[in-house]
């Protein structure tokens, strides 16, 4: 019998990368956790998730604090905050009904670097995501970086 | 350890078993207004409840979700912190007849576009606190929204039905609602 | 087994601090999760966050709601969110959850916070926070309040998260 929260994937980086991809993910589970913690060569930047390689028909909405202002921003693509250039920081996002062939996909992100963050995206795809890649906009992620990639069943 | 060893009930070290379980999930077929979870075990700590929803509404882009709990109709109270795409804000409301998840259900405005979220509340089967909830959700339905929203259900007793209703509409067959035990 | 129980706390009666000791290494991240009330005379108690017994080196950003209005601060100390105090709704406690990655590496540690308070009443507090402590691995989790003490009822329940492979997943 399937666990209701199972391990699928892991990696910490030897070397830095400005792109992780996880692939050949079955079907089996309902949603899909990432848990990304590191931190990035330079600043300012933002990690990226495509899925099944594609950056389009994505939208999202964010609320952020930079630790003086509020801020709530949305654009046509699927950013989950910035991890930090001077410190350890973390990404936990939740992709909801991954394996669904008749919806869109919601994800659910919490960025905690410099800035927090709570953001919401929408791919607007029918397909089943069977690969997710990290992309980081500016720089890359550094040694130890660490990604880990669980499925959730229902 | 200052002032605990005098003060615990009980200070449970777990074995090494799995303490996130399914209780239940919910795939809708029959366009209902509500999705009911009856007979809640009182076995476990905490529940999570992880939701992709869509109704047949078809005023605007999205409808409330309206939660009640052991069928209660008075007693509830909620505050959010909400991003809609160019300000965050936050709200109250209380003396309520339900816990208002607002603009947390996509309307059929956009084929195949849902919402999600994921609520949690501690402590469900206490019978002698009042329960809170915690929950963060969103969409990008032409509307854009994230939230994190607190809800009171000023009432000691043990959660055993929870209760999501829609707003507007109902229920499309691509909802689906899971619970799930988290042991303690 | 992903996510397994580490320890439950309930409170019989009033406690300044709850701790987790001896905390196993062989997990990756830890959640913890916290019901909580406060006895302080005030409407909502600061949380602290304690590591190792600690509560300096901590860098946090806080994003908040108060039922009326928002601020986003930063600070130096293990301030994580409110919970009702003995002024709120009787009977109502927070819901709180804290989870630590990589929690038992060497290098610095990233904390999640996300945390509501409650009231039938306007002011209540909803919390979205990014801390980071200067440390290695934790062996110890101290949560403490900014004054008064932890109320009877208070549960905290501390989990690991496990990391693997399995189903096929590759990563490239």
């Amino acid at each position: 019998m399937t666990a209701t929260y199972t391990p699928l994937a892991n990696t910490t980086l030897a070397a830095t990368a400005t792109q992780i991809t996880f692939g050949s993910i079955p079907a089996t589970y309902r949603d899909l956790i990432l848990v990304v913690q590191g931190s990035v060569t330079v600043g300012g930047g933002s990690t990226r998730l495509l899925y099944n390689n594609s950056a389009a028909n994505f939208s999202y909405v964010q609320m952020l604090g930079n630790g003086s202002t509020a801020v709530s921003n949305q654009a046509t693509v699927n950013d989950f905050g910035g991890l930090s250039n001077t410190g350890q920081s973390s990404l936990i996002i939740n992709i909801m009904d991954y394996s669904s062939t008749d919806t869109h996909k919601v994800t659910l992100g919490r960025a905690n670097g410099g800035f927090v963050y709570g953001i919401v995206s929408r791919w607007a795809n029918l397909n089943a995501i069977t690969t997710v890649t990290l992309q980081q906009s500016t720089g890359s992620f550094t040694i130890g970086t660490t990604f880990s990639l669980y499925g959730v069943i229902s | 350890m200052t002032g605990i060893l005098g003060g615990l009930i009980g200070s449970l070290r777990g074995a090494a078993i799995p303490a996130y379980e399914l209780i239940s999930t919910v795939d809708v077929t029959t366009a209902p207004t509500s999705i009911v979870f009856s007979s809640i075990p009182q076995t476990y700590k905490h529940l999570q409840i992880r939701w992709v929803a869509k109704s047949s509404g078809s005023t605007g882009a999205s409808s409330n979700m309206n939660i009640t709990i052991n069928g209660a109709t008075s007693g509830y109270s909620e505050h959010e912190m909400v991003g809609n795409g160019t300000a965050v804000s936050s709200t109250n409301n209380f003396n309520q007849s339900d816990i208002t998840l607002s603009r947390s259900i996509a309307q059929a405005t956009t084929t195949g576009a849902v919402s999600a979220g994921i609520l949690d509340i501690l402590d469900y089967s206490s019978t002698t606190k009042n329960k809170t909830i915690k929950a963060f959700y969103g969409l990008t339905n032409v509307e854009t929204l994230v939230r994190l929203v607190s809800g009171l259900f000023g009432n000691t007793a043990a959660i055993t039905n929870l209760t999501f209703t829609t707003g507007s509409g109902n229920f499309t067959n691509v909802t689906r609602f899971s619970l799930y035990g988290i042991k303690g | 087994m992903t996510m397994t129980l580490i320890q439950t706390q309930t409170l019989a009666t009033a406690a300044v601090s709850v701790d987790f000791t001896s905390i196993p290494q062989d997990g990756t991240d830890l959640l913890l999760l916290v019901s909580g009330r406060s006895n302080e005379v005030a409407n909502q108690s600061m949380t602290l966050l304690n590591l190792n017994g600690l509560g300096t080196n901590f860098t946090f950003t806080r994003l908040q709601g108060s039922g009326s209005a928002v601020t986003s601060t930063t600070g130096t100390s293990g301030t994580s969110g409110f919970l009702p105090a003995a002024n709120a709704t009787v009977s109502t406690f927070g819901n709180q959850s804290f989870y630590i990655t990589n929690y038992s590496g060497t290098a610095d540690k990233s904390i999640a916070v996300e945390a509501v308070s409650e009231n039938n009443f306007t002011e209540a507090y909803q919390t979205l926070q990014a801390s980071t402590r200067i440390m290695g691995a934790i062996t110890e989790i101290n949560m403490k309040l900014g004054a008064g003490s932890y109320v009877a009822g208070t549960v905290m329940s501390l989990y690991k998260i496990t990391k693997g492979s399995s189903g096929g997943v590759t990563v490239s």
